[in-house]
């Protein structure tokens, strides 16, 4: 007798997949409809604010999560400063967490959507205001550390970190940077103290270009760090403005935005910027300036130290002709937009009352000039109290790294920093408008092109 | 008892499993759930959850970090209709993917047929073939960066030394990006086209080839008309999952350009993660990246119809 064919169970290969199919989709659908309940009921984040613990009594983890140094070193002395603090507060660890900086834009994001992960985090830029709600307000101990300190914050650092009067994260450090330039190639165009104008730029780089060949590169691919820090910076200086004061009103399209992108035009066209600059990442000017095959560019001090002796790539003709230079001016004055680093507190640590006064502690002049000093002035304390430390002193191509922020602005100045400026800053508005230009010749279409987009930014459904 | 009786007995006894499970395991329909399960878990959790997720996702306002609300086809409708990056990753996308898709199926093709020859160390050739395929992409693409480098391109400074050409700057002015893109794909994705062209080529009956030499057929004649109408299904097959993997390619562009410069390399997958998470609009990334869907599914049923017809 056959068994099979009488089994109840048999069944052909369409109800097969059909009974599977029906399964998939209640167990796939399942999870997402609490998801949607869930989110409908509070969104994210969905974890409740944790009050700040009450005393440091009990003891505790603390791992506050950065991007690595520019020089090693400086981690080092970061952890060792963050274990005194841990000895002075029995039961407490305090560990460093550090990723490669580029990795910070990944890991960050992952960690705010997942509610879970660091107990402090370290921001750039307008983070505060992009992840307010996962931060917990840390305005009675920024407020405290202002006072110990006597001085307040720079503005820009102070508004992409205070947010609807709140602040969401420590001021910490800000990327210095300036004009490098090669002394021995302005030298020789006649210019040998660089200049301090955009159009002054124009006029001696062609000089300095026609009598050494060697250009200027400053990125115009999509290099988030260099990219950004420089072409901001040209529009403002000539007066240009991605918004109005309100932060809504998209304001690019203007006759002072277009004279900036014609002197790039005229930067490229007269070779003093180099072509290769659009296919530049974040080191592409690096590699050029350490190949030779540049005279100036902007960039963080590593570019500088790097080459001294000691350095990671040493190198005598950098080492000794390397001039540094704060901000150009423009029609407008000359503001700069170097990248800030703030430290969040995050919602979901447990700890956040101790990783706050940890923060305190680590931020006291006394305490961060030891790390300031080991870092070797790739980076800045968030205000002037610092300037007289040894790495801006000791060196005299140094002061330079360390005037930019005095001038800083913002992603989406004079408005706040808030998403649609972040989103369009994430989306290289201005830097393609610039690398537009550039290759059409046509100022009115790269502008107007930027614009529509800037536009669809400030539409987004937000 | 005899020993054949008792030997019958033990023979018709239930097995220990059968026992175990009430005999459950015995009904082929029951067995095939069972067996189907482990692989259908996986499916679900790491395959149809995200992708049911995404389309929630991309249905909402979702912000990193912030409160999410549902918005139905909003962000479609934004995509469409104001945004103008999303058109041009759309059109640069198809461009890559149909110019990437038929370059590499004629390599691929050529490199099978010159592999199905007998000659010495064909087994080493073949090995060094797949190896742009088995490289981590990530890593090749990196080395890749290094030669299309504006500074110390390799490819320039052969073609300076040896040519004595000026080689243009890659990665710079169009339309040299996107060409160097498809570069990199095309040389990542012919081994694909080549191992599994050869596999089917090799499976074609010997018979046939003789019938067709009987014929008067000469060898490009067989190889026409008897080789390429017997491996039509592979040929279809690996048509179809390279349209997929080029279609959504991230990686090679995201390590070479990030999309730029000005989004002439920008593709859907790299706006999509740039939308999504750099610039943390997860709900309209996830949009972005859902609207590859229906168009990779209207070419998956192409492909596959002409399978069927087949």
């Amino acid at each position: 007798m056959d068994n099979t064919k009488g089994d109840k169970h048999d069944q052909t290969r369409r109800q097969f997949l059909q009974k599977m199919g029906g399964a998939g989709v209640v167990l796939t659908g399942a999870p997402s409809l609490l998801e949607l309940i869930r989110r409908n009921g509070g969104g994210t984040p969905a974890r409740p604010n944790q009050a700040f613990s009450p005393n440091l009594t009990k003891g505790g983890q603390i791992t506050m999560l950065t991007g690595e140094a520019f020089v090693p070193a400086a981690d080092t002395v970061l952890q060792g400063l963050m274990n005194d603090w841990a000895k002075e507060h029995s039961g407490w660890t305090a560990t460093l967490q550090t990723v490669a900086s580029a990795d910070m834009e990944i890991k960050v994001p992952a960690e705010i959507q997942a509610q879970s992960g660091a107990d402090i985090l370290a921001f750039t830029y307008n983070w505060a205001w992009l992840y307010e709600t996962s931060c917990v307000d840390v305005t009675k101990s920024v407020e405290s550390l202002i006072k110990k300190n006597g001085k307040p914050f720079y503005e820009a650092i102070t508004i992409s970190n205070k947010v609807n009067g709140k602040w969401r994260a420590f001021p910490w450090t800000y990327g210095t940077a300036a004009w490098v330039y090669r002394k021995d190639l302005w030298s020789a165009g006649g210019h040998p103290n660089f200049v301090s104008t955009y159009d002054q730029l124009l006029s001696a780089g062609k000089q300095v270009v026609a009598k050494t060949q060697v250009p200027i590169g400053v990125a115009l691919g999509h290099a988030s760090g260099d990219a950004n820090i420089v072409w901001y910076p040209v529009m403002w200086a000539f007066g240009g403005q991605e918004v109005d004061k309100d932060g809504k009103t998209v304001a690019l399209d203007s006759k002072a935005t277009q004279n900036a992108v014609e002197w790039a035009i005229e930067m490229w066209n007269g070779n003093v910027e180099s072509h290769a600059t659009l296919s530049w990442d974040d080191t592409g000017n690096n590699k050029a300036w350490s190949a030779h095959s540049i005279s100036a560019t902007v960039n963080s001090s590593s570019i500088y130290t790097d080459a001294l002796p000691g350095g990671s790539a040493p190198d005598s003709l950098l080492a000794s002709q390397t001039g540094a230079a704060p901000t150009l001016k423009g029609p407008k004055g000359n503001p700069s937009m170097p990248s800030p680093t703030s430290m969040a507190v995050m919602k979901w640590s447990k700890n956040s009352s101790a990783a706050a006064e940890l923060l305190e502690y680590l931020l006291q002049k006394e305490t961060f000039a030891k790390f300031l000093n080991a870092d070797g002035g790739a980076v800045a304390y968030p205000n002037d109290i610092l300037d007289d430390q040894p790495v801006w002193t000791k060196d005299p191509v140094m002061k330079a790294f360390n005037q930019g922020i005095k001038t800083s602005r913002w992603v989406g100045w004079p408005g706040p920093p808030h998403r649609a400026a972040s989103q369009a800053e994430a989306q290289y508005v201005i830097v393609d408008m610039f690398a537009k230009a550039v290759q059409s010749g046509n100022a009115k279409s790269a502008v107007q092109a930027a614009t529509a987009q800037l536009q669809s930014f400030y539409n987004r459904p937000q | 008892m005899s020993a054949v009786a008792q030997s019958a007995a033990d023979q018709s006894r239930p097995s220990f499993a059968t026992r175990l499970t009430g005999g459950w395991l015995d009904r082929q329909g029951i067995l095939g759930y069972v067996l189907l399960t482990p692989a259908l878990v996986i499916l679900l959790i790491f395959l149809a959850y995200p992708f049911v997720y995404g389309i929630w996702l991309a249905m909402t306002d979702a912000q990193i970090g912030a409160p999410t609300h549902f918005v139905g086809l909003a962000n479609f409708g934004y995509l469409f209709s104001s945004d103008p990056i999303y058109r041009q990753a759309l059109v640069n996308t198809f461009e890559y993917t149909f110019v990437t898709v038929v370059i590499k199926f004629f390599l691929g093709l050529a490199m099978a047929a010159v592999l199905s020859l007998g000659f010495r160390f064909n087994r080493i050739v073949r090995a060094a073939m797949l190896l742009p395929y088995i490289v981590p992409t990530v890593l090749s693409t990196l080395a890749w960066l290094w030669m299309y480098d504006s500074t110390y391109s390799v490819i320039n400074w052969m073609l300076l030394h040896w040519l004595g050409i000026k080689g243009p700057i890659w990665l710079s002015t169009n339309p040299w990006p996107m060409i160097s893109l498809m570069a990199v794909n095309i040389w990542r994705g012919v081994p694909f086209f080549g191992v599994l062209l050869l596999a089917a080529m090799q499976s074609v009956p010997k018979d046939l080839h003789e019938a067709g030499h009987m014929d008067g057929a000469n060898a490009f004649q067989r190889w026409l008309y008897v080789t390429i109408p017997s491996i039509r299904p592979v040929i279809l097959i690996t048509t179809l999952l390279t349209i997929i993997t080029t279609f959504s390619d991230f990686q090679v562009i995201w390590v070479l350009t990030q999309g730029g410069p000005v989004n002439s390399t920008q593709v859907l997958g790299t706006y999509a993660f740039s939308t999504g998470i750099v610039g943390t609009s997860i709900g309209l990334g996830a949009s972005i990246a859902l609207t590859m869907f229906p168009l990779l599914v209207i070419m998956t049923g192409v492909v596959l119809w002409l399978l069927r017809k087949d």
